[in-house]
């Protein structure tokens, strides 16, 4: 038996070209005429099911003005079903919801061959849903009073509980249950308003945690999303925005839970066309851009700025499967600086395995200070593990206010202290480095 | 989030000269990038024709549209997320491979990180350099680095087993 020759680097990349070359040839695109493309394209070709699924996830996207438009000052807001006080059932017409219906249920659903079926009735089509979204959430039997609309209550253990609200988007002869949403009793998205080139909302938990923490994530158009946190909500709802334009369809996912998730609120709104000025829409990146809503402070000197202090703060992660992250990280801490009022830092980011042995996170990182400026940027972490702590440093692309248009570094030496699964407290020093 | 394609006559008219010649430019192409990223070559049309639509409703704030466009791709592949790994995971071998280690080179492809493997096509097929690939991506250039490097090691020691 022979052994295969070893290719030098050069020569394995040469081989790696050649096989991707070749394999792209595997397909044959039948490009439709443009603009035609879509009517004419693959998804004609599904099942008439498909098309009355489509169909009919548009309606209730469309049907319902997410956000009301609320008379004199301009803004638009709206609450969302699960936040409505006793909101139960499926949502009053006007009320817009996250369709997670022809793509998303197919990507639950592990045999495509199943998927008829899964979706002919509520039960499995929230099953199948809940196992995507809340693994450890046990779903119950569904409600239908008048079978297009259900209910499929769901509980984990014997703390929470929740309510997965489905339409059936293709009638009495060929049912197909799509998920409109997601409720949990004391979890809910509150304070919706459209504003300053995005979607303004606030998190409100009632119940206690536990310290399993909220990940919190947000597509805008099926694209995800950076979640900024401009500050505030301490022992209240937490305050987030999620920059889109105008006509956007904002789709915002909250979870909790250890490992894995047992709890998730599920809603979606749609932005006024033009109800706020808008971004410049460019390649979407996770970077965090300047939402361009608070009002700049002064001007100051384009000089290098120094700070320094001591922080401590708490962080839970939980692992996921099926997208590019291993783990989904929610880090908070409180930043001192020297002889200053506390500042703040939130980072929902995204953490990877390579084997069981290295670690490494990185996303959107938002630290306020005690003014309510902003410095925006991007954390990056790795360590091998176990570890107790390794440093970590943040480059800073933007902020708001005083710090608009800031760039810069900023590095944390870091101690970490594992409070139970998933979580732990973080603490140690930091600075920056800022040019505002 | 489903979303309706803008079907209606207003909507299509709205498609731009530029943004039709992108189509029928980069349509195939980015059809065998979708597939190349995915490993699925029954979905991949539909990845691209998705990322078109989002491309188009957009169109007037879009400032590359392209770019735009590869993002929109890779965005769509990663989201086939369980249904992908699950098909990988069924994806017969063919037989008779044409060459030493053409389809080991594929298989093992396969079973990189999403990241991973989106990094190297984007590398080794489109010959992007690092910074539009992390824009492609959504991260900073040497996570691109890390990713392509991490990757190629992994191919080879799948290659060399």
């Amino acid at each position: 038996m022979t052994s295969p020759p070893v290719l030098d680097d050069a020569a394995f990349e040469a081989e790696l070209r050649a096989m991707l070359a070749r394999r792209a040839g595997d397909v044959r695109p039948a490009r439709p005429p443009a603009p035609a493309a879509r009517p004419t394209g693959p998804r004609a070709t599904r099942p008439r099911g498909w098309a009355l699924l489509a169909a009919a996830a548009a309606v209730v996207v469309v049907a319902g003005a997410a956000i009301a438009r609320a008379g004199g000052d301009g803004a638009d807001r709206t609450t969302t079903g699960p936040s409505s006080p006793g909101g139960e059932g499926v949502p009053d017409a006007g009320v817009v919801w996250p369709v997670v219906g022809e793509e998303a249920l197919a990507q639950l659903v592990a045999d495509p061959g199943d998927l008829a079926s899964t979706l002919a009735a509520p039960d499995s089509a929230a099953a199948a849903y809940l196992a995507e979204y809340a693994p450890g959430a046990t779903p119950g039997e569904a409600v239908t009073d008048d079978g297009r609309e259900a209910v499929v209550p769901w509980s984990s253990g014997d703390d929470y509980r929740g309510r997965v609200e489905l339409r059936d988007a293709g009638g009495p002869a060929a049912p197909l249950w799509v998920v409109a949403g997601s409720t949990t009793d004391g979890l809910s998205v509150v304070d919706v308003r459209a504003e300053n080139g995005g979607l303004s909302f606030a998190v409100d938990c009632t119940f206690d945690l536990r310290g399993a923490g909220l990940a919190i994530r947000a597509r805008v158009d099926g694209l995800d999303a950076a979640v900024q946190a401009p500050g505030g909500g301490a022992g209240g709802p937490l305050a987030l925005f999620v920059p889109a334009p105008g006509g956007a369809d904002v789709d915002i996912v909250v979870r909790a839970g250890d490992e894995p998730y047992r709890v998730v609120t599920h809603v979606g709104f749609r932005l006024p066309e033009g109800a706020a000025p808008e971004p410049e829409v460019t390649p979407p990146t996770p970077d965090l851009a300047p939402t361009g809503g608070t009002a700049p402070s002064e001007p100051t000197e384009a000089a290098a700025e120094t700070l320094a202090g001591t922080y401590e703060g708490h962080e839970t992660f939980v692992r996921v499967t099926g997208g590019a992250c291993d783990l989904d990280h929610v880090l908070d801490l409180t930043l001192t600086p020297a002889g200053g009022e506390p500042w703040t830092l939130h980072a929902t980011y995204c953490g990877v395995l390579d084997g069981e042995q290295r670690w490494r996170g990185e996303g959107p990182v938002v630290i306020t200070t005690a003014a309510g400026d902003t410095l925006t940027g991007w954390l990056d972490s790795a360590a091998d593990l176990p570890t107790d702590g390794e440093p970590f440093t943040v480059e800073v692309t933007g902020g708001t206010g005083a710090y608009d248009g800031a760039g810069g570094t900023c590095r944390f030496d870091n101690h970490l202290v594992a409070t139970g699964p998933g979580s732990q407290d973080q603490f140690g020093d930091w600075s920056c480095s800022v040019t505002p | 989030m489903a979303t309706a394609p803008p079907d209606t006559p207003d909507a299509v008219d709205r498609w731009d000269d530029d943004l039709v010649r992108l189509y029928e430019q980069h349509y195939d192409d980015l059809v065998r990038l979708a597939y190349l990223v995915s490993g699925q070559a029954d979905r991949a049309e539909e990845v691209v024709q998705d990322a078109f639509v989002r491309t188009q409703r957009h169109w007037a704030r879009v400032r590359d549209p392209l770019p735009y466009l590869r993002t929109a791709v890779v965005n769509g592949c990663r989201s086939l997320g369980r249904r992908q790994v699950l098909e990988r995971a069924r994806r017969p071998r063919p037989p008779d491979p044409a060459e030493l280690g053409a389809d080991e080179l594929w298989d093992a492809l396969a079973a990189l990180t999403d990241r991973q493997r989106a990094a190297v096509v984007l590398r080794f097929w489109c010959d992007l350099p690092d910074a539009e690939i992390a824009t492609a991506l959504g991260c900073r250039e040497p996570t691109v680095r890390t990713s392509v490097h991490r990757a190629l090691a992994k191919l080879r020691k799948e290659i060399d087993r």
